[in-house]
């Protein structure tokens, strides 16, 4: 297939970016319109892409991936090394579709909601845009070298957009977060290296050993070179565990630090407290959904052995966050960090849905990844009307607000209880799938015993007291405001906000009354993704 | 019947689009809601419908409903669409009726879609929204934050429940069952299905408002009492009782024997609350709790067919007598606006202010107690006699507390609701005010009546002592078999019993009144049940604190503990950094200076040798170099 419909989607933000360097300081309005047209752009090319896409494509994961994009990029003779290439490789396939299609709504979005944004507007639309492309890439790249260039360069707009366009303690969280991400980058920059030296293709008219960064070869274990560190067969051990375990290892913590997982989590609560509302959604929407997409492209199509020997102890993690998550996001009085500790809570389940093993526990980690994108987004723009109005988050500030904002109260409704898991709306069926795949699997071969499942739905009860005691502390009861100057500025959402909220909430009902519309997408991918991760499950 | 189930929520959009007009509009799509029911029911046999889609990939979910669910089905809508009128009346003054008729409507068709699903899963997820309608409607009057908070417990009591349902419902799908429920059948006798049926059994403790939990329902009580009426007497607590009856199969016999022992506990327990409450809503809400005891003890003792049918009748009769303590509550807070209208020690000698209310009140109450011609006789004798037949069969001599109790608290539910008739109907107004005769519309009216005419036992069994209950054999199609020889003593003894209790309320508070009660009242026991034996306070001063407690200690790993500990690592690696450049300035930078400085000496020392002829020395240089060059060329 010769279309370049991935390499558009990519490229366009960044296109974007480098219109704005014709515009000037001062010219904000036309600075913010490009930002909207390209991401809108954007938008509709992703659109296309599920109106184009073939949710039967391929009968093994490794040739599932449609609107492939090929191209040698970096190519060179190393002597004795054999040859170092590097590919220009995309790919899309059921898991990173909608992901993509995400990201560029949430793009969009965030572009609608930065557009008060008055100071250094230029350059800062030019980091948001140059974040899009690196975010989409991400998700599209299948060279493990162009994916680690992507995820790199996040970091980069990200790590200026909090720390210059953040709140008080921005450096801080900039530089805490910069430093979490890089060593879990590092981490992964260790494995992708070994994983180059031991992946290669013999050519034969040379007899050179080709390496390449290629994913799909490193998921095959054809292609691993005999006698290699991290051959199939390798028996090399790194401080007694086989250096396979050890490589996974690295892969999942440097995955798990975006994810977050409970202890590395501390990041994120920083990170989204300083930065501005529309830089939170980006990175609780779309952020956190890298490191769980690199779990499941990577560290466990690459893995799978050592992904099975250690499923158990991820499911666990899973369970910790979300308890974890939980606890901690019911002591919070400042609204922004108690959603910061629920999006902990709710990544939970995606560790869950992996460590289960089976279809429904991936396609529901999938799915929550999917359905909290869209709920965490929405958390995060409520913050954000609050904080636009009054410069305030402190939850005892507030009281009574359905009286006096009742449009408003009906988003914060809608979107509390779709994200404490009401069903018919979006977060109810990543979590039921996650549990049933847990419960599923502990009455089929034990992989997991029940009492994953049992805490995982406690935590669930976690979720739905501290959001009830929200909505009553702050929207409930008589109406008050701590300051009297935030009097006149307490007014219901404006036609901006709404067109910003509109999509979310479509997308949160619609997702939660009709699931199939992503799963029939998805749930090939998926099948295909746990036959080749489980592929070992059944020998054993 | 999609039509059925899409009409509610069609009104209540519709109702809240149109504000000006929501009563009347939600009544009349509820009127076609209630036609369309009976009409199914009367003229579609087998079952009525059946309705199966794909929900996920590979997960195949359905509604199905035959006749044993169409009639509650007619049930829910018939009782929504009185409901719907009595709000028109109720709520004539707030300003807020286009939002209360929306989720009224939400609400309906969450029950209906409750009562229609033939999936677990389905089944779970209108349980839910029930439970969040439920929540919607008891903070309608949120900002009176006393209200918020008691919608906030109720829902979060429901949940815990509903969530180790959900636990069950997941490891019943499971251990490989499709999860349909006209297809369930028993399960192998393991340990996991004790635990499924644990799970399963608490989810309908928490919905019907059972021991240990029934402290949610007097919460929700602060709802406007339409919704009091409709959800948390006649419709919602029922759920419980109904996946009971679906889910009986699942159950062990075993655990059934629980389900009976929980059912007349609660039962117990709140009849003996009830006594003691002075608020008129209370009484019935805990009398509402205590029924709920009686339907989910006829189901654990196999008389399922009677405790559906206690369901029907007791859907009727109390939402009846909701809609009458509205009726009161409602004129009494107009004429005698204070701040306690609930309040019965207040009231008195309404019989002649409110006469339809009144006459509505006492047969709807009769049903209540169970006398003979009403139609909560019929279906609690009907209770009472699978419960001593079923002690009959036991071998164990515990069982026969069990129908004993049961007649003991037929004396304390006639005392409790005759203790109610004589304090707010009978007697002298208590009030300060004088009450004036207040013009009543027919949305009042007819709700109430067409409430207390469907509480008569004519239209049951025509026989008000025996005889068979075509009712039931059209509906369920079973026939209550009790026979003995001591059928006749059991129910004559019953109806002893509530004469009896009627009698006491008479002779304590008929003649002597108010003075009685307060002095009843006043000690320390009647105050310790009055508050549900502390139960709700055990609840919430120590359970929801020491969660608290645990959530801010959690918070606390955070910024004591990891939080310093990688901040400790950051800073040591600053330290590390700060003694490297110490180093780097001191000894590296001082070696480089040692040696500068040597040769800066012994250079200066050499040109005190050397005058400067720096071009001679340069060439020489150089030509000392080449010559150096060419011999290594030479010599390798």
């Amino acid at each position: 297939m010769s279309s370049y419909i991935l390499s558009l989607i990519i490229w366009m933000p960044l296109l974007g970016a480098f219109t704005l360097l014709f515009f000037n300081e001062r010219q904000t309005s036309g600075i913010k319109i490009v930002a909207l047209i390209f991401s809108l752009i954007q938008l509709l090319f992703s659109i296309g892409l599920v109106w184009r896409f073939d949710p039967n494509y391929g009968d093994h994961l490794l040739t599932s991936f449609q609107f492939v994009e090929k191209f040698s990029w970096i190519s060179m003779s190393l002597g004795s090394f054999g040859s170092f290439n590097i590919d220009y490789h995309l790919g899309v396939d059921g898991m990173s579709l909608w992901l993509v299609v995400l990201s560029s709504l949430i793009t969009v979005l965030g572009v609608l909601a930065s557009w008060k944004l008055k100071q250094q507007v230029r350059s800062y639309f030019m980091l948001y845009l140059l974040l899009s492309t690196s975010i989409v890439g991400c998700f599209l790249a299948l060279d493990f070298f162009l994916f680690y260039l992507f995820f790199e360069l996040v970091l980069l707009p990200m790590f200026f957009l909090i720390g210059l366009w953040g709140g008080p303690r921005r450096s801080y969280a900039s530089i805490k977060f910069f430093i979490y991400t890089l060593v879990g980058s590092l981490l992964i920059l260790v494995v992708m290296i070994a994983l180059y030296l031991s992946v290669g293709v013999l050519d034969p008219t040379s007899e050179m050993m080709i390496h390449s960064f290629n994913l799909l070869h490193m998921m095959d274990s054809n292609y691993f070179i005999e006698g290699s560190s991290l051959a199939k067969d390798s028996v090399l051990t790194f401080m007694g565990m086989p250096l396979r375990a050890v490589a996974f290892l690295a892969l999942f913590l440097g995955f798990a630090i975006k994810l977050p997982i409970v202890p590395f989590h501390t990041w994120l609560p920083d990170a989204h407290v300083e930065a501005a509302t529309p830089i939170s959604v980006i990175l609780a929407a779309l952020l956190l959904k890298l490191g769980g997409y690199g779990l499941y492209r990577i560290a466990f199509s690459i893995f799978p052995d050592a992904a099975l020997h250690f499923g158990y102890y991820i499911a666990i993690f899973g369970v910790l966050a979300i308890i974890y998550g939980g606890l901690n996001a019911m002591a919070q009085n400042d609204l922004k960090r108690m959603i910061a500790y629920s999006s902990i809570s709710h990544m939970g389940f995606v560790l869950i849905g992996l460590g289960s093993f089976t279809v429904e526990g991936a396609a529901g980690g999938m799915f929550q990844m999917i359905a909290h994108g869209f709920i965490s987004a929405a958390l995060f723009l409520i913050v954000g009307v609050l904080y636009d109005r009054t410069q305030n988050r402190k939850i005892e500030n507030f009281s009574g607000l359905a009286t006096k904002l009742p449009g408003y109260s009906f988003v914060v409704m809608i979107v509390f209880f779709a994200s404490l898991g009401l069903p018919g709306l979006a977060g109810f069926v990543g979590e039921l799938l996650v549990l049933m795949g847990a419960f599923n699997v502990s009455a089929v071969d034990g992989m997991l015993p029940n009492w994953i499942g049992i805490v995982a739905v406690m935590g669930l009860l976690i979720t739905a007291a501290y959001y009830l005691w929200t909505i009553q502390r702050m929207f409930l009861g008589k109406y008050w405001v701590r300051e009297h100057s935030w009097e006149p500025k307490m007014k219901d959402l404006e036609i901006r906000e709404w067109l910003i909220f509109t999509p979310l909430i479509l997308g949160i009902v619609v997702l939660g009354m009709y699931p199939k519309i992503i799963l029939n997408t998805m749930n090939h991918s998926i099948e295909l993704f746990i036959a080749h991760v489980g592929d070992l499950k059944i020998k054993l | 019947m999609a039509l059925i189930l899409l009409l509610p929520l069609l009104g209540g959009i519709m109702a809240y689009t149109i504000p000006s007009k929501s009563g009347i509009i939600a009544s009349i799509f509820l009127s076609l809601t209630t036609i369309l029911a009976g009409y199914y029911l009367s003229f579609v046999q087998g079952t009525l419908w059946m309705f199966q889609f794909e929900w996920l990939p590979g997960f195949v979910m359905g509604f199905a409903v035959d006749r044993s669910s169409a009639v509650l089905i007619l049930l829910v809508s018939l009782i929504s669409f009185l409901v719907h009128l009595f709000s028109i009346f109720y709520l004539s003054e707030d300003v807020h009726k286009d939002r209360y008729y929306l989720k009224l409507g939400f609400f309906t068709f969450s029950m209906l879609g409750l009562l229609m699903s033939d999936h677990l899963i389905l089944l779970f997820i209108f349980w839910e929204l029930v439970g969040f309608s439920s929540y919607l409607l008891i903070i309608f009057w949120f900002q009176d934050v006393k209200n918020a908070i008691a919608g906030r417990i109720a829902f979060m009591t429901n949940r815990i429940a509903d969530l180790i349902l959900f636990m069950g419902l997941l490891m019943l799908l499971g251990s490989g069952n499709d999860g349909f429920i006209s297809s369930l059948g028993p399960l192998p006798e393991n340990d996991s299905s004790t635990a499924i049926g644990i799970c399963l059994l608490i989810g309908v403790l928490g919905k019907s408002a059972q021991f240990p939990f029934f402290t949610w329902l007097p919460h929700a009580m602060v709802g406007p009492t339409p919704i009091s009426a409709l959800i948390h007497a006649a419709t919602m607590v029922a759920a419980g009782v109904y996946l009971l009856f679906r889910l009986f199969i699942v159950f062990d016999p075993y655990l059934l024997d629980w389900i009976a022992s929980l059912g007349i506990i609660t039962a117990f327990l709140g009849a003996l609350i009830a006594a003691c409450q002075t608020d008129m809503k209370a009484v019935l809400a805990y009398s509402t709790i205590s029924q709920l005891g009686y339907m989910v003890m006829g189901m654990g003792v196999g008389a399922y067919d009677m405790a559906l049918f206690h369901l029907w009748t007791h859907a009727f009769f109390k939402a009846g007598l909701f809609l009458c303590a509205g009726s009161v509550i409602h004129y009494l807070s107009i004429q005698d606006p204070t701040t306690a209208p609930q309040d019965m020690r207040r009231m008195g000698g309404l019989k002649s202010y409110l006469p339809i209310t009144f006459w509505s009140y006492l047969v709807c109450m009769m049903a209540l107690v169970g006398l003979p011609f009403f139609s909560g006789f019929l279906s609690k004798e009907g209770i009472i006699l699978g419960v001593f037949s079923w002690a009959m069969q036991s071998e164990n001599g515990l069982a026969f507390a069990l129908p004993i109790t049961a007649l003991g608290i037929s004396f304390l539910t006639a005392y409790y609701m005759g203790k109610q008739l004589l304090l707010v109907f009978f007697g002298s107004y208590r009030g300060e005010k004088s009450l004036k005769m207040l013009q009543k519309s027919w949305t009042e009216i007819l709700p109430i009546s067409v409430l207390a005419i469907l509480s008569l036992g004519v239209f049951y069994r025509i026989h008000p002592l025996g005889g068979d209950l075509n009712f039931l054999e059209y509906w369920l199609g079973t026939q209550p078999k009790v026979e003995g020889s001591w059928v006749t003593p059991m129910i004559g003894s019953s109806i002893l019993l509530v004469l009896l209790g009627l009698g006491f309320s008479y002779w304590t508070y008929g003649r002597q009144g108010m003075r009685k009660m307060k002095s009843f009242n006043s000690s320390r026991l009647s105050i310790f049940v009055q508050n549900g034996f502390y139960l709700d306070k055990f609840y919430m001063g120590i359970l929801v604190p020491s969660f608290d407690w645990l959530a801010f200690k959690t918070s606390k790993v955070d910024t004591v503990l990891i939080n310093p500990f990688f901040n400790k690592i950051s800073v040591s690696i600053v330290v590390l950094s700060k003694v490297t450049d110490l180093f780097d300035r001191l000894i590296v930078d001082g070696l480089i200076s040692l040696i500068k400085s040597v040769v800066q000496i012994l250079g200066s020392m050499f040109t005190k040798f050397h005058p400067a002829r720096v071009q001679i020395h340069f060439v020489s240089a150089i030509i000392g170099l080449v010559i150096i060059l060419v011999w290594l060329k030479f010599a390798l």
